[in-house]
């Protein structure tokens, strides 16, 4: 009965679990964001 | 004539075909969607294995690399055990995989999770924590590993103790067959009634399991009774979503009751032989203790 429930929490937690680990390993938590963008004419 | 109550009401050959067809289609999918799962996740590992190759940044690739490898590795051990799980219930392999392999793909999730973390930047600890996700996950999504069933055959002089947990191996197989292809009859008069016959076949392989003489007097029901009981259920479940024959369904229904006598009368023959055996011992015993008295 809590069978289908059960695996969806799973497959929830498993697409979590890795899914977002692998996105952050494209763009990595600690990497250097870009430069917030300044105009040129407020630029010193 | 008086419809049986028990008896589902008749569905036009279409509706038939379709229930068929929708009631099986998810359930592929479903197992598919699990098997593939763990090779589709990690896939971005891809992409920042490229990156971090590009960027020149050698942990990151080595943690992407790593981390993709195990998940994979994961992937298919999970799609293994699927598969010797689906063949073990359907009857075709005697026994479970000897290897737990969903417990080495745990493993190796929980390893592929911690080493993608890392290339994403993550610290130890944080790392820790999705590995204890993912082998949450895992564990709830694909479950644990199948535990083949006690079989202990008692020793008894003169009996070939192998030779009886062969065959009550392959009888389990058999009636684990006749249940796979009971769940995928949509009728569930024909479903309760394949149970119930499978439920009748395990107490006779528990009576030969307690005394393996008994094997010789249940021969025909292990050699020819539960072969063909598992041949026509599948090819009845088989056939069903396709087409829808009348005929077929009562002789199906007639087929099934006399089965079940069948096994009972089995059943009931072995337990009987039993008691009268130690009726037997009884009454020798009690003779021995009249004549010979106290010594």
């Amino acid at each position: 009965m809590l069978t289908l429930p059960l695996r969806l929490l799973g497959a929830l937690l498993l697409t979590l679990a890795i899914g977002i680990p692998s996105c952050q390993a494209v763009f990595p938590v600690n990497a250097p964001g870009p430069a917030p963008f300044t105009p040129s004419f407020l630029q010193k | 004539m008086a419809a049986d109550p028990q008896t589902p009401p008749a569905l036009p050959a279409a509706d038939e075909h379709a229930r068929g067809t929708t009631e099986r289609w998810p359930r592929r999918a479903w197992v598919t969607a699990r098997a593939a799962a763990l090779f589709l996740l990690p896939l971005p590992l891809v992409l920042a294995l490229v990156g971090a190759l590009i960027g020149g940044d050698v942990p990151r690739a080595l943690f992407s690399a790593g981390g993709l490898a195990c998940l994979c590795g994961a992937g298919a051990l999970s799609a293994g055990a699927l598969v010797a799980e689906a063949r073990y219930f359907s009857g075709e392999r005697p026994d479970p995989p000897a290897i737990p392999l969903k417990l080495l793909s745990a493993l190796l999730t929980a390893i592929g999770i911690v080493l993608a973390a890392l290339a994403g930047g993550h610290t130890v600890p944080a790392a820790l924590v999705f590995a204890i996700l993912g082998v949450a996950g895992h564990v709830a999504l694909y479950g644990r590993d199948v535990k083949p069933p006690r079989i202990a055959v008692s020793v008894v002089d003169g009996i070939d103790g192998a030779a009886i947990l062969l065959q009550l191996k392959q009888a389990h197989g058999r009636l684990r067959g006749i249940e796979a292809s009971a769940r995928a009859i949509p009728a569930p008069e024909f479903r309760d009634r394949l149970l119930r016959i499978t439920g009748i076949g395990r107490d006779i392989l528990g009576e030969i399991e307690r005394d393996p003489v008994q094997a010789s007097r249940a021969r025909r029901f292990l050699n020819v009774y539960l072969d063909g009981a598992e041949r026509v259920t599948s090819e009845y479940a088989r056939t069903h979503g396709r087409m829808r024959a009348q005929p077929l369904e009562e002789h199906f229904r007639k087929l099934l009751t006399d089965m079940e006598h069948t096994f009972a009368d089995q059943h009931r023959t072995l337990v009987e032989r039993d008691l009268m055996s130690l009726d037997v011992d009884m009454e020798v015993l009690d003779t021995r203790l009249t004549r010979e008295g106290p010594g």
